[in-house]
């Protein structure tokens, strides 16, 4: 074959080869050729071609390893793992489920203050895994006995046989205090021990459980919803009052007749509530009736109260179908619920309803605005410098970064345009803001402003793919221009403005830095939309899937118990934002066809 | 035409035809058009918006500051014996301070006199000093004794019926007369009393003689009290007040010590006692100065031993006199005024080589010149860096110290006058200034004195800081707290974040682009780019937060085998390619779809070798542990000069084999089989990379054996949230943007002139690199301004990873804090039309414009680009 690419290059370098140049010197030159032209490997650049290569796989391996990590982490939280039991050498027992696994470098003085067995474990482990020491993180659990969620367990510490997988071990989730790991020694009715048997107790505990779900979702009900309802009622007949006395002045009828009704609501709103915080107590008694006594790893007993917990479950004795209905319960729980514990538990309800809610109302408020200005600039604008000017400047204004429009957003809608809403209307709740601070509508207003580029760009792209062919056999058949624009040009350049509206929306709900400064908290207990009117509530602060990402990350008291959940929130909402990108690239598809059918 | 159509009559269809549209559709026409236009105008015009707002609200910063003059008030007689006048905060009274001990309240709109209270009785008063704040004073008596208290306006809310029992009835936002001081209707109508508040404490025996001069601060402890009496003797007192948990009562605890200056020398020739006698905040330090400018310093850390600690000449000018001296607030900077019209400032700063007692010298920091008028008063600002000044003849001025700014200058008197008496108003919006019997207000207009661009982008020498620097520190505890807005840190941070990130992703993203579009078969291609091109959506906070709680960590335990792996990974795939030379050339053109195969398989290959060399990189070159290696504790340069090296060397090998060692490897090559020639290839490889290698080591023993040490610049102490782990993963981030208008832009290269170059005997690798590339080189070029556009701007990965400490260092190893992260972090606490308010505007508008010039440049690159690739 190296023959083969000689003869070939030297049969084209004759043809090109001068045939008058002198024999000898043409002999050399030939030899000379011959000698380049055996060497075709090094033209091939075979090396700067794997470097090229390599380059496209470094990237694609750093995707592929984000993404499954993403996945793989997100999925993996949910699902029940054994409950261990791990002896240390010095007697120490932990219970607990184990989170991660890790090597260290020892620190030198580490070695001098072991006791004589565990240096020389810790020493056969050094000098075998070359100076590193393998540890293990145990989520332990018992916070109001031990004083911390999570234990390191060095592998030298650990006794011999020191490993064991309890068979009554439970895992016990809770409102409060994070989870709890113990044995059921016995079960209390009313202060009386009812069962001791750990399977007996256990059966108590399942069989008494719905009933005190039931119990806590109703109190939560009337804290939450009936408790509200007075509230508003006060809140309302109060800010009647400061109406009045900016309406009227202080001492007029019209301030003396609100500040009667305001006592008078008072008076019946304090009844109201001493009734509810009655109903209230009483369910709370009623599930503090049934406790639940557990013996921890290290001895301790501890009582708790069925209606503190959310969640238990015999971890080591969970065969498949049984793992799976925890894991899909904690799904559940983690779409459909609010979160507990400072949000590293629980659900994030709020933050997917939050999210939709801004990013549609985002929607609405840009698909209009962006697609009246595409059409404006592609349709009716005189094409000249000025337009090409405004086109260039919406492209790069697509490129600004997006904590620019968080801070006009803030400085503009919240500070100018919302302090001017408070003034005219709110002025009784003053100096509390209502729209003068962030909230759902400057949040979906700032991020109407960052997205309207890109919907103008492809909706003018689609606009401009419609061929002017079809522009003028309307014109010819008498259309008039908007007549044109609504039959023939818009329906052919809808999936290309869908495609834009969905792109924006996957940008838009993707965004976190600018909503920092309009509008996201860690935590907002009313939804902006619910069933108080005026049912939606543009001026509430809300919860959002990527600003609830950077508070766990960053500022969560306990980081390492809100690491899982910031995974799955994660996987979430790049699930969220890949669906939307999915739909656009199917509608993409969708559009190419349809043009290669219908081409003039 | 419209003749025809009117002939024209019915159509064959039989049914009428129309001459005219219908009414409604040239309604809905004309509804249409304007509906379209005014949302398309307002659409545009919303968006635009954005960048007018900002500079609408930054450029306030940069507005010069005037005084609207407010009113004069006759102050009647001349002011004999006035030593000090105060306003209250809406320089509607004033009080002054007399030599004989008594306290005048004025009405400061009609200049009747309010109220008037003496001293008590006692000893001849022969000292004083008041605080700047206006609420403390101590008082100096001939029998050595002193009186710390307070006095100065104190404010109480009185009930609206009191006040109209007195037939009072002020208008909103007026004061009237009520009492013994004024009381004044607030917008939210309630009446603010003010009144003049005189507490003297039991008298505090200091010293046997006549005390001439008094200060007094309030330490975290308690007071402090310097003073000195007629023989030269300097006294220091601290009164401690402990309450007893038990008992609740006040113990006061006295305790003090003195220096006799005569008898150490200090006193000049004649015994002349110092002008001014300053104790700082802390109490720390007590300065004496004279009037030709001599200034000595009293260390009193210890107030039972005050030690000399050193002279100054604050006027070295022979025959020039030192004419007004004052402490800024906080007491720790002194500002001096002197009879050549200069405002200097000077403050303390560490000086370990200087043989001062307390390890201290004072420092000239601002020499703020211009008005050639000796300075005959000085009143620094309560709340800031401003000092209002005057002047001998008649100019009373406003300089911002940090900024070095003489804010506005105005005729305080008149006519030519000397200024006797400036004040300023807590509140920094009213100047006071007195002359004689005549004093007129203005109203300060300077709402942001501390912005300049010298402050913004030069250096500023802060109180306290050895020298002048860029610092950005925006808010502290303290209320004498100087701001420094420097925007250089973060513009700084933000070139390290995009620099380090486009070191990182920009090959990766061309090389990508490269391959993608010249050697990927086109089905491989289809499905790759989408993959690539949908990491662009993936939100910027999911990437900070697997940067700073994953990657981060990572990174930290795997330092040396990370910079291994940047050496290892790309030598893996050349050695594949080495490899896959060797093989039988049917094969490998046969093969060439495994190729890829085996170039997946070369990251593994160099991520093991990183791995398996990564110990033995650290305990050959950072003596066994990077980290306490880069914190400079263990080793010797060497293993840092490697690493800086290594890529230079690289680029000599291989500039050697392109010059030197292909020329003789195609003339040795001549009748040699492919195989042969791909051994030799391969073994030149090895060869190579052996001595590059070798170079970086023998260039880094060289320099380490010159005793340079590369830490300290590029390397440096190891941080866990470091400027690698952010250009990582924001190279990452940017990869996708640039490599698909890479991609696009060498895919538009027009087929053709591939095909010419491959019909001209060339390979593929040779078509890419000097035909394709060349020409598509504008659109890579504008695929590197976007990428560098976004990486500018990119929030939540600096924020989350990068520490945010804005300091000015390329350490790779060490965080630093960009614009945009900073808007985000100090936004939401930003006082509305505040300085630092403007200031994180201006941020804001810096990062505007940078992208939007960017992204310009980089449209206008593209377009040209593709107007030539069109003519092509």
């Amino acid at each position: 074959m190296s023959a083969g690419a000689v003869t070939t290059g030297l049969a084209g370098d004759r043809a090109a080869g001068d045939p008058a140049a002198p024999p000898l010197a043409s002999r050399q030159r030939r030899a000379a050729r011959r000698a380049r032209s055996a060497v075709t490997l090094l033209a091939q650049g075979e090396p700067m071609l794997w470097l090229t290569g390599g380059g496209l796989v470094v990237a694609g391996a750093m995707i592929v390893g984000l993404v499954a990590l993403i996945v793989w982490q997100g999925a993996l939280t949910f699902w029940p793992a054994p409950v261990v039991s791990i002896t240390t050498a010095d007697g120490r027992t932990v219970w607990g489920e184990i989170t991660r696994r890790d090597v260290f470098k020892p620190d030198p003085s580490l070695m001098g203050s072991l006791a004589p067995q565990a240096r020389a474990a810790a020493g056969r482990e050094l000098s075998a895994s070359g100076g590193r020491l393998a540890r293990r993180l145990v989520r332990s659990g018992n916070f109001e006995l031990s004083g911390e969620h999570f234990t390191w367990v060095s592998d030298y510490e650990i006794a011999p046989d020191g490993e064991a997988r309890p068979r009554w071990a439970l895992v016990v989730e809770r409102r409060s205090w994070g989870r709890f790991y113990g044995e059921p020694v016995a079960y209390l009715e009313d202060g009386k021990v009812v069962a001791t048997d750990a399977a007996a107790v256990w059966r108590a505990v399942r069989s008494a459980q719905p009933a005190v779900l039931a119990r806590v979702a109703r109190q939560r009900d009337l804290e939450r919803r009936e408790m509200d309802r007075l509230n508003t009622r006060v809140e309302k007949a109060r800010l009647a009052v400061r109406q009045a006395e900016l309406d009227h002045g202080r001492d007029s009828a019209a301030w003396r007749q609100a500040v009667a009704a305001a006592s008078r609501i008072e008076t019946a709103m304090g009844q109201a509530f001493a009734d509810l915080t009655d109903r209230i107590d009483a369910l709370k008694r009623e599930n503090e009736r049934s406790v639940v006594r557990l013996r921890t790893g290290d001895g301790r007993e501890a009582d708790l109260a069925l209606g503190d917990i959310v969640r238990a479950y015999p971890a080591n004795q969970l065969d498949g179908a049984a793992k799976w209905g925890v894991y899909l319960s904690r799904w559940r729980e983690f779409l459909a619920d609010e979160p507990r514990e400072a949000n590293s538990e629980g659900g994030v309800f709020p933050a997917i309803f939050g999210t939709i809610v801004m990013t549609l109302v985002m929607s609405a408020l840009v698909v209009p605005f962006g697609v009246l200005a595409a059409l404006y600039l592609r349709e009716y604008a005189k094409t000249g410098p000025l337009v090409a000017a405004v086109r260039i400047s919406i492209n790069n204004l697509a490129g600004v970064p997006s904590i620019v429009f968080g801070v006009v957003g803030l400085g503009f809608f919240c500070y100018l345009a919302g302090g001017a809403i408070d003034q005219a209307f709110f002025a009784a709740r003053l100096p509390n803001p209502t729209y003068g601070t962030g909230g759902l509508l400057w949040a979906s207003l700032t991020l109407a402003l960052l997205t309207l580029p890109v919907v103008i760009v492809a909706t003018e792209e689609a606009l401009a793919a419609v061929p002017g062919s079809l522009r003028e056999g309307s014109y010819a058949c008498g259309a008039s221009k908007w007549q044109t624009i609504q039959r023939i040009v818009l329906p052919r350049a809808l999936p290309g403005i869908m495609t834009g509206a969905i792109l924006a929306m996957a940008r838009g709900a993707g965004e976190v830095a600018p909503l920092m400064l309009v509008g996201a908290v860690k935590l907002a207990p009313e939804l902006p939309l619910d069933g108080v009117a005026p049912f939606l509530h543009p001026e509430r602060s809300f919860m959002h899937l990527g600003f609830h990402i950077y508070d766990l990350g960053f500022q969560s008291q306990n980081s390492e118990a809100a690491k899982p959940m910031v995974f799955t929130t994660t996987l979430l909402l790049v699930a969220i934002i890949t669906g939307l990108n999915l739909a656009a690239i199917w509608l993409r598809a969708r559009l190419r066809r349809r043009f290669a059918a219908g081409h003039f | 035409m419209a003749g025809e159509n009117r002939n024209a009559g019915n159509g064959f269809t039989g049914r009428r035809r129309l001459r005219k549209p219908k009414a409604t559709v040239v309604v809905a026409d004309r509804v249409a058009r304007s509906v379209i236009t005014l949302g398309g105008i307002g659409g545009i015009g919303a968006v635009s918006l954005v960048g007018l707002f900002l500079v609408y609200v930054a450029a306030p910063l940069f507005l010069p500051s005037r005084l609207d003059a407010e009113r004069a008030v006759a102050t009647g007689e001349p002011p004999a014996g006035v030593v000090h006048v105060a306003v209250d905060e809406s320089a509607t009274m004033a009080w002054a301070f007399h030599r004989d001990g008594s306290v005048l309240v004025r009405d400061l709109r009609d200049g009747r006199t309010i109220h008037r209270l003496r001293v008590p009785d006692g000893p001849s008063l022969t000292c004083w000093s008041f605080s700047l704040e206006g609420d403390r004073c101590a008082l100096g008596y001939a029998d050595g004794s002193v009186r710390l208290g307070t006095l100065g306006f104190a404010t109480e809310y009185v009930d609206a019926d009191d006040v109209r029992a007195a037939g009072r009835e002020p208008a909103i936002g007026e004061a009237v007369p009520f009492r013994r001081g004024m009381v004044e209707r607030t917008p939210e109508d309630q009446f603010r009393y003010r009144e003049i508040v005189l507490a003297l404490g039991e008298p505090l025996v200091l010293a046997a003689g006549t005390l001439v001069r008094i200060d007094q601060s309030r330490g975290p402890g308690g007071s402090l009290v310097a003073a000195l009496d007629v023989e030269g003797r300097l006294h220091v007192g601290e009164r401690r007040e402990r309450r007893n948990l038990l008992t609740g009562e006040l113990a006061t605890q006295v305790r003090g010590g003195s220096l006799d200056l005569r008898a150490a020398g200090l006193l000049p020739a004649g015994g002349i006692a110092p002008s001014h006698l300053l104790l700082t905040g802390l109490g720390d330090n007590v300065m004496l100065a004279w009037p030709d400018g001599r200034l000595l310093r009293v260390d009193t850390t210890d107030p039972a031993d005050p030690q000399p600690a050193g002279e100054v000449d604050l006027v070295p000018e022979a025959g020039r006199r030192l004419t007004a001296i004052a402490f800024q607030s906080g007491k720790a900077s002194l500002v001096t005024g002197d009879d050549l019209g200069r405002v200097r400032v000077w403050f303390r700063v560490k000086d370990p080589e200087g043989d001062s007692r307390d390890g201290t010298a004072l420092v000239l920091a601002h020499d703020l010149s211009g008005i050639p008028a000796v300075a005959t008063a000085i009143t620094p600002s309560v709340r800031t860096r401003m000092v209002a000044v005057g002047f001998a003849d008649g100019t009373a001025a406003l300089y911002h110290l940090t900024s070095e700014r003489r804010l506005v200058t105005v005729d305080a008197t008149g006519d030519g006058e000397p200024v006797e008496f400036l004040a300023l108003a807590p509140r920094d919006d009213l100047l006071y200034a007195q002359t004689g019997g005549a004093a007129r207000i203005w109203r300060i207009v300077a709402p942001h004195p501390e912005a300049s661009w010298r402050a913004l982008a030069g250096k500023i020498w802060y109180e306290g800081y050895g020298g002048p620097a860029w610092i950005w520190q925006s808010s502290a505890a303290t209320d004498s707290f100087e701001p420094k807005y420097s925007l250089m840190p973060l513009v700084f941070g933000t070139l390290k974040a995009t620099f380090y990130s486009l070191l990182f992703g920009l090959p990766l993203a061309w090389l990508a682009a490269l391959y993608t579009s010249e050697f990927l078969a086109p089905g491989a291609r289809s499905r790759v780019k989408p993959v690539i091109e949908s990491m662009a959506s993936l939100p910027s906070v999911v990437l900070g937060f697997l940067a700073a709680l994953v990657f981060a960590p990572a990174l930290e335990r795997w330092v040396p085998e990370s910079l291994t792996a940047v050496v290892t990974i790309p030598f893996a795939f050349l050695l594949g390619a080495h490899l896959w030379q060797l093989l039988p050339r049917e094969i490998m053109l046969r093969r060439s779809r495994c190729r890829l195969g085996g170039m997946v398989l070369g990251l593994p290959a160099g991520l093991w070798l990183a791995f398996a060399l990564g110990p033995t990189v650290e305990r050959t070159l950072f003596a066994g542990d990077i980290t306490a290696w880069l914190a400079g504790q263990v080793g010797e340069g060497t293993g840092g000069w490697m690493l800086l090296l290594l890529p230079l060397s690289a680029v000599a090998v291989v500039a050697a084999n392109v010059q030197i060692v292909d020329g003789w490897l195609r003339n040795s090559s001549t009748g040699r089989t492919a195989r042969e020639v791909a051994l030799l290839d391969l073994l030149r490889f090895l060869l190579s990379s052996a001595l590059a290698v070798a170079l970086a080591w023998g260039g880094a023993s060289l320099f380490a054996a010159m005793a340079l040490d590369p830490r300290g610049g590029f390397l440096d102490t190891y941080v866990q949230r470091n400027a690698l782990v952010v250009g990582m993963v924001m190279g990452f981030a940017i990869i996708p943007i640039i490599y698909t208008i890479s991609e696009d832009a060498l895919a538009a290269v027009p087929g053709h002139l591939r095909a010419a170059s491959l019909g001209a005997g060339a390979t593929p690798w040779q078509t890419a690199l000097r035909v394709v590339v060349p020409t598509a080189l504008s659109g890579l070029f504008s695929a590197m301004m976007i990428g560098l556009g976004r990486a500018v701007g990119e929030t939540m990965i600096v924020l989350m990873a990068a520490g945010n400490t804005p300091i000015m260092e390329w350490n790779v190893f060490n965080g630093f804090r960009t614009l945009s992260a900073n808007v985000a972090v100090e936004m939401p606490e930003a006082v509305q039309n505040s300085t630092h308010y403007r200031m994180l505007f201006l941020a804001a508008l810096t990062l505007f414009v940078l992208t939007f010039l960017l992204n310009t440049v980089a449209e206008a690159v593209r377009t040209r680009f593709r107007r030539k690739s069109l003519q092509l």
